[in-house]
């Protein structure tokens, strides 16, 4: 069962960090404080165990000033009941990043 | 004036995007890229309106991380992988791992101990060092004042102080060198080095029948390395010296000891041959009853048919062994250490509990092990050093080694018991994750210090940060298993 892998800390951070609404690389790294090194690696990893999907961003309009169309990642089911199972393990993971819900209450 | 600086800087982040992706599978290549550029730019498009040294050592960061991901995408099947992080992770600062570095770095210096030049001859000086009771006869007050006439009558009469007599005067003569270097040579007496107590790889063969032998020449250990390469072949090759062809009968081995005239090389000569020519030195060996007559290193010494007055003075060739110079550098080291850091390994815990007794001995014999294997690390690294070149100045060189030596033990030791404070007691690894705890100006109300973690989940390490009379030392916090939920996560998790 997936939802009883054991995730690293760093992982449950990030899979968290995902589900509060930080879909991008950059802004996993900003919210986690972990470097660059370690955030795609783990993304890659937990991309590959169907816990998070990535898809592009479209391309934007030409003359806008958006920049070019970026990679956002999202939860699965399988990654919400694994991130769900590592709450148990790591208490605190909630307080430290606060999920969607959790922040419209 | 810092724009095209930050120009450059950005095409040196490019730059290493590019380089980075190269490491990634080519079928991934286009994609890989594509994400870390357009992240690239986005970072890059939200930092533009503060160009600062701050935001683009960020930038560094973050391209420097492309390396890892490029890596971890190209790396081994996951299960590799998990395996290789469990065991970087496992032996991050076990006592294992500081072990290993410490005899791997040992093992490396032994290696270059063994491939140094300058080491084997220190070793070798060590071993052949000069006969004891060895005197140089001379007139008080001059040098090179003994007649040849004068030696040979020496020699043939009976002697009761001593039992050996060398001659030896000094000449230039022309080198076999490139440059035809005139070289100091000495015209020694045949046994000359027999007397000193020196092997010769091709001993001077005595005349046989009509043939005249051929004259054996000795070389200096200098000469030998300035205008020999310290070829080791060199010994038993025949060369010109002055007019005369000589054979190479050996070299004088490296040693502190330096004879009247430092002569680039010693021809040994027969008897009728060293009358021919002016004075020079003897040099003599004592019995036991000249011995017993010397005093302060000197011996009196009257020529009963001459009536010469001469002093006779002791000539010791001893080259300290480097084994002994690392001893007494260390003494000192051990005396210094308190100097350097505090050397009680006192320190408490927050409760009476204490690691089992087997935990407790298996750490000291970590921490006599790290000793050991500091202390031999010392020893060759400064044996390395000081003799990576074959010394011209033996003096110099056991100098050399000598502080290298004491320094390398003080802060070797010094850190042995840095290392070993912060070394949890049931699991021996290096405790992590620095924490500042409480406020330096609240120094007198609460402690304020430093709180480590082991990364086993056995304890908490507090070093206060300034030493009160309730908090001196180190306390251990050995955590029971309420704690286990923070540790729960294998390192080798995803």
């Amino acid at each position: 069962m997936a939802s009883e892998a054991k995730l690293s800390h760093t992982a449950a951070l990030i899979l968290q960090a995902i589900q509060s609404g930080s879909i991008y690389g950059f802004s996993i790294m900003e919210l986690t404080g972990l470097p660059s090194g370690t955030v795609y690696p783990a993304m890659r990893r937990l991309e590959s165990e169907d816990l998070i999907r990535s898809e592009w961003e479209k391309e934007p309009e030409p003359g806008t000033k958006k920049g070019p169309a970026r990679k956002y990642y999202k939860l699965t089911a399988q990654g919400r009941a694994t991130l769900q199972a590592s709450r148990k393990r790591y208490p605190l993971l909630e307080r430290l990043i606060p999920s969607r819900e959790a922040k419209h209450v | 004036m810092k724009l095209p600086a930050f120009f450059v800087i950005h095409a040196a982040h490019l730059c290493l995007l590019r380089i980075a992706s190269l490491l990634v599978p080519f079928a991934q290549r286009a994609e890989w890229r594509r994400e870390w550029s357009a992240e690239f730019s986005h970072i890059c498009g939200s930092s533009s309106g503060r160009l600062s040294w701050q935001s683009q050592r960020c930038l560094t960061s973050f391209c420097l991380g492309a390396f890892h991901d490029a890596l971890s995408v190209r790396e081994f099947p996951i299960p590799l992988q998990d395996a290789f992080i469990a065991a970087r992770a496992s032996g991050r600062g076990s006592a294992n791992r500081c072990l290993l570095l410490l005899s791997a770095s040992l093992a490396a210096f032994v290696f270059f101990a063994w491939v140094l030049p300058g080491v084997h001859s220190v070793d070798e000086a060590a071993r052949n060092s000069l006969r004891d009771g060895l005197v140089l006869i001379r007139h008080a007050g001059s040098d090179a004042t003994i007649s040849p006439a004068q030696y040979l009558a020496w020699k043939s009469r009976r002697q009761r102080y001593f039992d050996g007599l060398g001659f030896y005067r000094i000449s230039g003569e022309s080198s076999p060198t490139r440059n035809h270097r005139a070289w100091t040579v000495a015209h020694a007496s045949f046994g000359f080095f027999a007397l000193l107590g020196i092997p010769l790889d091709f001993p001077a063969a005595p005349a046989s029948g009509h043939e005249a032998p051929m004259p054996s020449l000795i070389l200096s250990h200098e000469a030998w390395i300035r205008d020999f390469r310290a070829d080791p072949r060199a010994s038993g090759s025949l060369i010109v010296v002055g007019s005369r062809i000589v054979r190479i009968a050996g070299v004088v081995p490296y040693g502190t000891w330096r004879l009247p005239g430092s002569p680039d090389a010693w021809l040994l000569e027969s008897s009728d041959q060293l009358t021919s020519a002016g004075s020079g030195f003897v040099l003599a060996h004592l019995t036991d009853l000249g011995k017993s007559v010397m005093t302060g290193g000197e011996i009196a010494i009257t020529d009963l048919y001459d009536g010469d007055e001469l002093t006779g003075m002791a000539f010791t060739g001893r080259t300290e062994n480097p084994w002994n110079v690392f001893t007494f550098a260390l003494f000192l080291a051990v005396l210094a250490l308190p100097a350097v850091t505090a050397v009680s390994m006192s320190e408490s815990s927050f409760s009476s509990h204490r690691p089992p007794w087997n935990r407790r001995i298996l750490r000291w014999f970590f921490l006599a092990a790290k000793v050991a294997l500091v202390a031999g690390i010392a020893y060759f690294a400064a044996v390395d050093l000081a003799y990576a070149r074959i010394p011209s100045d033996p003096g110099i060189a056991e100098f050399f080694q000598f502080i290298f030596s004491f320094t390398l033990c003080l802060f070797g030791l010094r850190w042995t018991l840095f290392d070993q404070r912060q070394r949890c007691p049931v699991c021996l690894r290096r405790v992590t994750h620095p924490a500042q705890v409480g406020l330096a100006s609240h120094t007198f109300l609460g402690w304020n210090g430093t709180e480590l973690m082991c990364i086993g989940g056995h304890t908490l390490l507090h070093v206060p940060a300034l030493p009160t009379s309730w908090f001196a030392t180190q306390r251990w916090m050995y955590l029971d298993n309420s704690w286990d939920f923070l540790f729960a996560a294998g390192s080798g998790a995803a």
